[in-house]
């Protein structure tokens, strides 16, 4: 049985609630999966291994990135380390139509990352061996701006305020929004393909992003 | 999240009632469609009501509209005959099972005859002997004043404040003591005729009066409290369930789609329906749902309470397979969750109501004084689905899993399923199937199914 450990940290500060994976150095399977403690820190069992290993860590809060390790073979703590200089800030603001609407929310998934090879890339929203996570990082907007920190990459966005049963319901007292488009400060604008599609953006520096929101009709929805 | 729907008779000062004409006046289109169903069935309304343009009138405007409580029909009267037979013909009678049979009939004399009628005809006896020979002491009062037959224990509806207080002190006198008297408890609920206005009344009364009551925490909770389960049920059904439901109709049906599944109960059959299209008020078509339906006997306080958990299945560009996990979808009754191990499914209620789990409540449903159908066409989590592709995922399935329970009265009667199945090869391209089925008749609503429905609406608790 080989046991894992060790620790994620944002430059010195531990990062907690944030998803750990281990694997082989080719990416697949998963053999180990974990949250990290309050204090940043992470340990696994990951069964009889042959081979060197790799962590692999998710940060989904304010800061979006995933960093990798080698393993220590010695059994000591493996250390998952974010450099701030490594990152770039994203401001995106919502705009939606003035009517009544469920909650928005954004989603933010990195396709592509700045020093993460192409072997991990299936990792990046994986949770354990058997399951993934639907989204990187999603959240509820409370207001219409929302500002991180990410890591240089490729990200899919999209954003929305939905509750698929609207059709079902008899008087729906709201719209459903989903995104219409998004629009980068140096005017590209970028539309999705289809209600759900999100839209792909290159982030490789410092970036604003307004994301628009259209009423979904319910017939919309509807496929054959 | 209320949806601004009015078919209850809250606000309104008059009791839904069978039998007698103690309803204001319905709006005229509600009478001539009621009677047009009657006649020729549903087809034949909707296609009135798109010829007329009813259909967008007052129907989907939920205007407030008194419940009306039709009279008895003679399904509806053979029903009781056979459900108080069934109570009696057993090992300890079902007096609950009585007394809810017995107040349908709102102490009405033609409709008491009837009911006598029906059972001397079906059982070639006489009901008021049968009951005298099952039951005694208070039992035995309750059971002859709702029969016509004695008693004034059961007053009318209350018009007063004086009258609340007056019925709260009869339901703290009746549990305040060693042994509670279960019928004392009964014949002050049933006047309210389960109109939510005058039962919040009473409970905000009984609260006031009687410093929160036995336990300090309500009329509701003394209740359950003080009394036994079966007991409890039929009192709280009494103190919380919605009013009979009267006839709308949401949809315009199109084609009726495949029958996947028939049953019965006594005194009415259920049908699940494939492939039906639908339009929508909003003048969407709806291509491909399925329908549920119940048609038969005491159809007002019959419906569907609709269960519901999801799964979506991601193929990984190494050919694994993966369940997708997601959390915090929103619906009116907060969030749900996908299912990621289907041996424990995660089940909400899918009802648009945040106070009522039935689905007519809230979602698109036709019913008339003999049928409730409740019309459904899922979407896909579209978001979740394109997600996965982006990600690298070459298919991905996504499956929901409806099972649906029939309740009459407070008592769940039957279960049925509908499986729908999205299949996609890419972003944009999928197959979807329905498959519905059922286990078919049941005697009360598992405890899986009964936990999720209290916890999300703990009013409901009274369902068998």
């Amino acid at each position: 049985m080989t046991r894992v450990r060790g620790v994620l940290r944002l430059d010195d500060v531990p990062v907690a609630a944030q998803r750990v994976l281990v694997v082989p150095e080719t990416g697949s399977p998963v053999v180990g999966a974990t949250d990290t403690s309050t204090d940043g820190r992470f340990e696994v069992d990951v069964g009889r291994q042959s081979g060197p290993l790799m962590a692999v860590g998710r940060v989904s809060v304010d800061v979006l990135a995933v960093v990798h390790a080698q393993v220590r073979p010695d059994g000591r703590d493996t250390a998952l380390v974010i450099r701030s200089d490594d990152l770039v800030s994203l401001s995106c603001s919502v705009v939606a139509p003035d009517v009544a609407h469920r909650q928005m929310s954004i989603t933010i998934d990195p396709l592509h990352l700045s020093g993460v090879p192409d072997r991990f890339e299936p990792l990046l929203r994986r949770r354990d061996a058997g399951t993934v996570d639907a989204f990187f990082f999603r959240r509820g907007l409370d207001a219409p701006e929302l500002t991180l920190r990410v890591q240089r990459g490729t990200y899919r966005f999209d954003a929305s305020a939905f509750d698929r049963a609207r059709p079902n319901i008899a008087a729906p007292d709201f719209e459903n929004l989903v995104l219409s488009s998004v629009s980068t400060e140096d005017g590209h604008v970028a539309e999705p393909d289809g209600p759900f599609g999100g839209v792909r953006i290159d982030i490789d520096r410092p970036s604003s992003l307004t994301l628009e929101l259209r009423v979904l009709p319910d017939a919309e929805l509807l496929t054959p | 999240m209320e949806h601004g729907r009015a078919r209850s008779d809250r606000g309104h000062p008059s009791v839904p009632t069978r039998g007698v004409n103690r309803s204001a006046p319905v709006p005229t289109v509600v009478d001539r469609f009621v009677s047009m169903q009657r006649r020729a069935g549903n087809v034949a309304v909707a296609e009135s009501m798109l010829a007329t343009g009813d259909f967008l009138g007052p129907l989907v405007q939920r205007a407030p509209v008194t419940v009306q409580r039709v009279a008895l029909s003679g399904d509806d009267i053979s029903a009781l005959a056979e459900r108080m037979h069934r109570a009696m013909d057993r090992w300890g009678t079902d007096e609950e099972a009585i007394f809810v049979s017995l107040q349908e009939l709102d102490k009405d004399a033609a409709a008491i005859a009837k009911l006598k009628a029906a059972y001397r005809t079906a059982h070639a006896a006489d009901l008021e002997s049968a009951i005298r020979s099952e039951m005694s002491g208070t039992e035995l009062a309750l059971a002859l004043e709702l029969l016509g037959v004695s008693g004034s224990a059961v007053k009318a509806a209350p018009a007063s404040d004086a009258d609340y207080k007056a019925a709260a002190r009869t339901l703290h006198g009746a549990m305040d003591r060693l042994g509670t008297d279960e019928e004392a408890v009964y014949s002050a609920l049933i006047p309210m005729g389960r109109d939510q206005m005058r039962t919040a009344k009473l409970s905000s009364t009984y609260d006031t009066e009687y410093s929160g009551g036995l336990t300090g925490r309500g009329l509701a909770a003394d209740i359950a409290d003080e009394m036994s389960s079966d007991e409890a049920a039929y009192a709280l059904y009494l103190l919380h369930a919605p009013a009979p439901r009267a006839p709308t109709a949401e949809v315009v049906p199109g084609s009726p789609g495949t029958e996947e599944h028939a049953g019965t109960i006594p005194g009415g059959k259920v049908s699940v329906r494939s492939g039906a299209d639908f339009t929508l008020p909003s003048g969407a078509a709806y291509p491909g749902g399925f329908t549920v339906g119940y048609e038969g006997a005491l159809a007002p306080d019959t419906g569907w309470i609709q269960f519901l958990w999801s799964e979506v299945v991601a193929t990984q560009a190494d050919g694994s397979s993966a369940f997708v996990s997601q959390g915090g979808i929103p619906t009116t009754k907060g969030t749900m969750s996908l299912t990621t191990d289907p041996s424990s499914p995660i089940r909400t209620i899918d009802s648009a109501s945040a106070d009522d789990p039935f689905y007519e409540s809230a979602g698109v449903d036709i019913r008339t004084p003999t049928s409730t159908v409740i019309y459904d066409r899922p979407s896909e989590f579209g978001s979740i689905v394109s997600a996965q592709f982006d990600g690298g995922a070459t298919k991905v399935v996504e499956r929901d899993h409806f099972d649906q329970f029939l309740v009459q009265d407070y008592n769940t009667v039957y279960h049925t399923t509908v499986v729908v199945e999205w299949a996609y090869t890419s972003k944009t391209s999928s197959t979807r199937t329905t498959k519905g089925g059922g286990p078919g008749k049941v005697s009360g609503m598992p405890a899986h199914f009964k936990s999720v429905l209290i916890s999300l609406y703990p009013k409901f608790a009274y369902v068998q």
